[in-house]
């Protein structure tokens, strides 16, 4: 649930990046940091293990321009991928406000995606939420490897409702903003909405 | 058989099996050493030929019904199976009573124990011996045939829906609900070959083929149920399989193809005769690869239905948010 101080003037809304092990959430947001203004980006926060997998989760605090004099600060968050970590995928996704779903395009992550998609939906409801009601969207990652699924085939398989989606490679940065701006977009105009209707 | 399929019979004839077989024929002693010296319940006792007959008839039944999936020559193996266990259950009664002292000769023993309720009693033991060596008998195609008989009556049942259930080591349960996909659990070990037992429903709908290089299926199934000739066929050999068979499963990211399916679709002589998986009722699937698999599809299958994103991907932009563009 996005916070919004009207004393401060500012909107706070969390954005998690949620996804299958090693499919390059983390990156993304390492991208992210190197490649935001440092007025315009908080430090990035991660635990990790030696062999630089996700324990807990990745934070990085991010600010936007000015929208009707109120300041919009994003904070992106990533999950532990790994599958014994779902009470921490539980905690994250706690009071989220847009998810970005990264996919692991290699042919042998496509199961994997798929319960990590459905992970996802379980882990909403435990919290009275839904992919109806919370903005989303479909990264398909590392596509710049050898071995990749064809873009309809992972349409297909997690995206038939056709939500917005967009190929990227997390390393290079291709599509990494894209995703972003994407995401934060969705949000505010639910947000937007959700204030009209009078839900916030 | 295939090396899981070993695997999947030793599971079945454990120590479990053999303990319960063993306490079985001591028991079955006992009783039957114990009836041999019992006084006749009847006043009339039926002859050795009725009473023959009737055993062989038992035999037979159980026989058929504990051995849905074996061949004929599997059946008649394990008719003379039982027989032998009868036999060998008496003359181990007769030889108690010897030792027992309790009858002077062994022929008069063996006599003894002949008797209806002793022997009677030695058929319904041998039973119980025989049950758990039941697994070692071989398959044949009448009983695969059945078996997937009684797979489409099951099938039928279910309507669409069809129900995927692989025992074993790795254990799953995967439920698919026809071309349009359902939600359901999901099976690891992609690239491997399962035990397993399987329900499969394919929608009557879907037709045509798709073809695969032998190439792409022949790593998939276990190099025990290979026959010699697999090698005499060009890697590129097209194996034609069912859409009807894919399909289904393309939702859930895995493509499985039960072994006696696979010997349909696979040219003749390169399985091996007996292989078809394993237990009765729990054939081995055949993992396909999806990079092999999909590419090969028709396009019009992954086509999607018309979008219908959630409410919130249709609201109009109050502002675009940009960080940065690299």
């Amino acid at each position: 649930m996005a916070a919004i101080n009207y004393a401060l003037k500012e909107i706070s809304c969390k954005i998690v990046y949620y996804g299958p092990g090693m499919c390059g959430k983390t990156t993304n947001l390492q991208h992210l940091h190197q490649h935001t203004m440092a007025a315009q980006r908080g430090n990035l926060v991660s635990l990790a293990t030696p062999g630089e997998r996700t324990l807990f989760f990745d934070f990085l605090p991010l600010e936007a321009a000015e929208l009707h004099g109120f300041r919009t600060r994003f904070q992106l968050y990533t999950v532990p991928g790994q599958v014994m970590y779902n009470s921490t995928r539980k905690l994250v996704l706690r009071g989220v406000d847009g998810v970005i779903f990264v996919c692991d395009s290699q042919w042998r992550k496509m199961r994997e995606n798929l319960e990590s998609f459905r992970n996802l939906s379980e882990n909403l409801a435990s919290y009275g939420l839904s992919l109806e009601t919370t903005p989303y969207l479909v990264q398909y990652n590392k596509r710049d490897l050898p071995n990749v699924a064809p873009v309809p085939y992972l349409q297909y398989l997690i995206n038939p409702r056709q939500v917005p989606s967009a190929e990227a490679c997390a390393l290079t940065g291709e599509g990494v903003f894209d995703c972003l701006n994407t995401i934060c977009t969705r949000v505010l105009a639910n947000l937007t909405h959700k204030q009209k209707v009078g839900v916030l | 058989m295939g090396g899981a399929s070993r695997e999947a019979m030793g599971r079945e004839f454990s120590a479990i099996g053999a303990f319960s077989a063993a306490i079985s024929f001591v028991a079955a002693v006992g009783l039957c050493t114990e009836l041999a010296q019992t006084k006749a319940l009847s006043v009339w006792q039926p002859t050795g030929l009725m009473l023959g007959t009737l055993e062989l008839a038992w035999f037979g039944v159980a026989a058929l019904i504990c051995l849905k999936r074996a061949s004929l020559g599997g059946w008649i193996v394990g008719l003379g199976a039982l027989a032998a266990v009868r036999m060998v259950l008496s003359a181990t009664c007769a030889m108690t009573l010897v030792k027992l002292h309790l009858d002077p000769a062994f022929p008069h023993a063996w006599q003894q124990v002949s008797a209806c309720e002793p022997r009677l009693a030695a058929a319904a033991f041998s039973l119980m011996i025989c049950y758990p060596l039941r697994a070692l008998l071989p398959a044949g195609r009448a009983g695969e045939a059945r078996g997937d008989a009684e797979g489409g009556a099951e099938l039928a049942a279910q309507g669409d829906a069809s129900l995927w259930i692989v025992r074993g080591d790795e254990r799953v349960q995967v439920l698919l609900s026809g071309a349009a996909g359902g939600q359901g659990p999901g099976v690891k070990g992609q690239g491997k070959a399962l035990a397993g037992v399987v329900t499969i429903a394919s929608p009557d709908r879907i037709s045509g083929s798709i073809t695969l290089p032998l190439r792409a299926v022949l790593p998939r199934i276990p190099q025990d149920d290979l026959s010699p000739r697999a090698a005499e066929y060009a890697p590129d050999h097209p194996v034609s399989i069912p859409l009807s068979l894919i399909l289904p499963q393309l939702k859930e990211a895995q493509v499985f193809v039960r072994l006696e399916e696979m010997r349909g679709l696979l040219p003749s002589g390169l399985l091996i005769a007996s292989a078809y998986g394993g237990l009765e009722g729990e054939p081995l699937l055949v993992s396909l690869a999806l990079e092999d698999v999909v590419p090969a599809l028709p396009a019009e299958v992954l086509e999607l239905p018309p979008p219908s994103p959630p409410a919130w991907a249709e609201l109009p932009d109050p502002e675009s948010v940009v960080f940065a563009t690299v």
